[in-house]
Parts: C-alpha cells; sequence; structure tokens
C-alpha cells in the first residue's frame, strides 16, 4: 500500500493510515420481464401466492414419528442400529427398533432380535418391531411419518436423517449450500434436504420429486422463485429438531442430557460408554431410551411453546429467537414495512442500511 | 391388514384429504346434502351386481376401502365364497361410516352443553341424509336376513 502523507499548507500531517473497510450492499431485485406465455404467467401467479408470509400453512397432523441412531465410532460413523416411537395425539402406536444389516455382526443381530422379542408392549398397548434400515424408512419413516403430515423429531436430527441416507449431493436452488440425501430406493419417495443456518440449527425439508430428464429440466421457469422465497407446502414436511426447538425457547445451546435436565422429565438421559463396541442389552435399553428422552423433551418444549398462544407458528418454523419475535408479529398482524410500502426508494434504503452499519461501528 | 394398518391408511387418505383442503372426515358428512349421490357396489362390481345409491363423498371412502383395505382375493376370485365374503366387507364399511355419522351427531349436543346451551335444538337432529341412509342399510339388512343370503340380488 503506497504511502498517504500529505503536506497542508507545506505542514506535514500526521500519518493517516489507509485501511480495508466494509460496505453493506442492499441489492434490489431486477424489474421482471413480462411473461410470454400463460405458463410463465402461472408460474409467476404461483409464485406470488407462495412467497405470501401471510399465507397459512396446512399444519402438520397429530402424528409424530420420533427417532434416534446409534453409530460406529470411525470416521464414517456407520449407522448401526435405531429406536423410533410413533404417536399419535401423545398416544404411543408403535415403537421399535432397526438396524443395519451389513454393520452388524450375526452375534449382534441375534442379540437384538432377542432382545426386542423380549419387550412387552407398555399401557398403550402399542405395537413392537424390529426392522432393517430399509425397511423403516419404507414402512415407518414414509408411509407413517410423511405420508400421513407427521411431525418428524429427533435430537441434532440433520445427523440422524444423514444416517438412514444411501447417497447423497449437493442440494439445489433454494437449499444450494446444503445436502440432498437419498433414503430410499423407491423413486415415489422424495429426497430429504438439509441446510445448517448455524451450529444450532438447518433447514430440512423433503425435496420435490426430481426430474432427472433434461428436456423437462429446461421447461422450468427461469424466473420462477428461488426456493428460498417458496412458502413450504405440506409436501416439504415437518421437521422438528429438539435441539434447534431448545435453543429456540430456552436461549441456551443444549445436549440432550442438560436439556432432560433442564426440563426436568421423567426420563433422564444415560450416559453410555460402550459406544463403538460389541453390542449389548445394555446399549440396546441406552438407544431406545434416548428416543422416549427425545420424545418427552419434545412434548416439554411443545407444551411450554404451546402457552405462548402463537397459533400461526408451528415448532417447525422455530430457528432460534428470533423467529419467535416474528412469530409474534405475524400473530399480532404486523405485517412487514417492505410490504406495506413496497415502493420505498431502493438507494435509500441501500443508504439506511449503510448508515446504520456505520453507527454501529462507532458505538462499538 | 390389521387394526393398526387400517388406522394408518384412513390417516393417509384423511391427510391426503387435508392437503386438498377437504379437511373434515373421510366421510365428508357436511357435503352430503348438497353433492348428489352415486351407485355403489357394495362388493365392488367384479365381486356382485349389488348396489346402493350413496352420497358421493361415501363412495369415495367405501371404493377407497375396497381397494386400499380389503384383503387380497382367496383361491376362487369370482367364486361364491368369494363373492359372499366381498359384500360381507362392503356391508361392514357401510355401518363404519353410519356409526361414525351417529357418533358425530352424538358429540355436537355434548359439544354444546360444554358451552352451556341446556334446550335441544334442531341442529342437533340426526340429519336426514343420514337418516335415509340408515333406512336404507338396515332395510337391505333385513332383506339378507330374510333371505338368509348375502349377495342378494339388486
Amino acid at each position: 500500500m503506497p504511502p498517504a502523507d500529505r503536506d497542508f499548507d507545506g505542514k506535514p500531517s500526521d500519518p493517516v493510515d489507509q485501511l480495508v473497510i466494509q460496505l453493506r450492499a442492499y441489492v434490489a431485485r431486477g424489474r421482471e420481464k413480462p411473461k410470454q406465455d400463460a405458463k410463465k404467467a402461472t408460474a409467476t401467479a404461483r409464485r406470488d401466492s407462495i412467497s405470501d408470509p401471510d399465507a397459512p400453512r396446512t399444519p402438520p397432523s397429530e402424528w409424530v414419528l420420533i427417532f434416534d441412531c446409534e453409530t460406529h465410532t470411525t470416521p464414517d460413523q456407520r449407522l448401526r442400529f435405531g429406536g423410533y416411537q410413533l404417536r399419535y395425539k401423545g398416544q404411543l402406536w408403535e415403537r421399535g427398533a432397526f438396524y443395519e444389516p451389513k454393520a452388524l455382526e450375526e452375534p449382534e443381530k441375534t442379540l437384538l432380535r432377542q432382545f426386542m422379542a423380549k419387550e412387552e408392549p407398555g399401557p398403550d398397548g402399542e405395537r413392537i418391531r424390529l426392522l432393517k434400515r430399509s425397511d423403516f424408512v419404507e414402512e415407518v419413516f414414509y408411509k407413517s411419518g410423511f405420508a400421513v403430515g407427521a411431525q418428524i423429531v429427533g435430537f441434532n436430527l440433520p445427523f440422524d436423517l444423514s444416517r438412514l441416507a444411501i447417497e447423497h449431493e449437493s442440494a439445489r436452488r433454494g437449499m444450494r449450500g446444503g445436502f440432498s440425501l437419498r433414503l430410499s430406493e423407491e423413486a415415489r419417495w422424495p429426497r430429504v434436504a438439509v441446510k445448517h443456518l448455524s451450529q444450532r440449527a438447518a433447514l430440512i425439508r423433503f425435496t420435490g420429486l426430481r426430474k432427472e430428464d433434461k428436456a423437462e429440466e429446461e421447461e422450468v421457469d427461469p424466473d420462477a422463485p428461488h426456493e428460498s422465497e417458496e412458502k413450504a407446502d405440506p409436501d416439504r414436511g415437518y421437521f422438528v429438531d429438539v435441539k434447534t426447538l431448545a435453543a429456540a425457547l430456552t436461549s441456551g445451546s443444549h445436549s440432550l442430557e442438560s436439556l432432560s435436565e433442564l426440563l426436568q422429565v421423567p426420563t433422564k438421559k444415560e450416559p453410555s460408554e460402550e459406544h463403538g463396541g460389541p453390542l449389548t442389552e445394555d446399549y440396546i435399553r441406552y438407544g431406545l431410551r434416548d428416543v422416549q428422552t427425545t420424545w418427552e423433551c419434545f412434548d416439554a418444549l411443545a407444551k411450554r411453546f404451546a402457552t405462548f398462544n402463537l397459533d400461526d407458528t408451528g415448532l417447525y418454523d422455530l430457528y432460534s429467537e428470533a423467529s419467535l419475535g416474528k412469530a409474534y408479529l405475524k400473530t399480532m398482524k404486523i405485517a412487514p414495512w417492505r410490504k406495506l410500502q413496497p415502493d420505498f426508494p431502493p438507494q435509500l434504503l441501500g443508504q439506511i442500511l449503510s448508515a446504520s452499519h456505520g453507527e454501529l461501528r462507532v458505538k462499538g | 391388514m390389521d387394526e393398526f394398518e387400517r388406522f394408518m391408511s384412513r390417516a393417509r387418505a384423511q391427510w391426503r384429504a387435508k392437503q386438498k383442503g377437504k379437511t373434515t372426515s373421510l366421510w365428508g358428512f357436511e357435503n352430503w346434502a348438497s353433492e348428489g349421490k352415486g351407485d355403489h357396489h357394495i362388493a365392488r362390481e367384479k365381486y356382485g351386481e349389488a348396489i346402493m345409491p350413496v352420497p358421493i363423498s361415501m363412495h369415495r371412502e367405501l371404493t377407497r376401502r375396497q381397494m386400499e383395505e380389503h384383503p387380497p382375493e382367496g383361491a376362487d376370485p369370482i367364486g361364491p365364497l368369494e363373492r359372499r365374503r366381498r359384500l360381507a366387507l362392503g356391508l361392514v364399511d357401510m355401518l363404519e361410516c353410519l356409526a361414525d355419522g351417529l357418533r358425530l351427531a352424538g358429540e355436537k349436543p355434548a359439544d354444546a352443553d360444554g358451552h352451556g346451551a341446556r334446550d335441544l335444538d334442531e341442529e342437533f337432529d340426526i340429519p336426514e341424509d343420514l337418516a335415509a341412509l340408515i333406512c336404507l342399510v338396515s332395510g337391505r339388512l333385513m332383506a339378507i336376513a330374510l333371505s338368509r343370503m348375502l349377495d342378494v340380488e339388486e
């Protein structure tokens, strides 16, 4: 960087530091091109309808699927077995375990079968099953979760979803930067896209079904909304990461253990020293117990959230404390400023944002 | 299909209806008065000719149950055993619909009672369409009992 000292009236001034500064930019959306045909006009109408943040979203059904995976401790952290519960209106309808056949030795599979065969239904008279991973994905995750509009619940859900995946690739469009996970061999079931927003939150949704055919791909409207602008419709699913939910409602980062302590749930998380070791009855019990703990934490947090009377917002909509603030504004029917004053000059908005940035710097 | 799978099958149907904006019961009771009727093959057409006029929404759900919930065919799909079995299953579905309708009609006054109502109002009557259907199904069952045959001719 060249010297910047200058003389004023022949007197040397104090040296001036040349520093890299940061600017905040505001990019206005370009003018829309006139639509050439009815198909594009329809796409625009659809975009306008789904971009409306006030448009009501179909709430989930009263089913909840909770699951948790136990993995190898090797770098690939491959799935060994997992536990799940399927609940309707809170009542336990089905619970069980699933396993990855290739990841367990034959004696371990036998032990798992024997353990699950000894399990007795509780007071709800639930069905108990032991399934292979692929059957769990097909029969429980999709047919009893996705297809009935269930909330799909887990603690650190992105990790558990990725353990169920048989294939992954980079997500596209609005979920770009995340992963698209394929869980089933069946083409009729959508993939799951996961995109991390922070250490505590991730966007998770079912993708649309793929149009692999290139000709069809070309028919996609180039002016169609960015996927992040799309309001998630019911097909996108209702994923609730209890870790994210807890962070939003308690303003703290929690492990399942610390959360179960905080919420004083009946089934507290218990530590295990058996991760990665041979499968034992205690370790299977530990895995199934984690599912129950996750459910109890979810239930306690859901009850806490219900006291806020934010009826237009679901647990699956909460990503941080800010989501709660937005939910209150929504409930109070306070429309976003840009929606009320769409013609506000974008240049002025850019200047205001830059000034705000400068003010913060001075204060800091 | 066991009880659990039947329940899940209905939950999936309910969710599909909800996504299409039909948010009430699978039988669509609230549409009965306005939507007209269609002839429903009680056992499915391939298993018998017996038909009954039913509301369109009910017809849709009865057909779904026939396709999704009824068991696979037996050894002789066109034999008398299969026909009788399918007719019985079809009648079961219709009776379930009537039971659900009556339950709904019974819950209405209970809800009103919870909200302070004390007088019996017209809205608590069993809906006319439901009452008519109960008579129709009852008549069919009586005919079956009298004839001692399940697959009666229409």
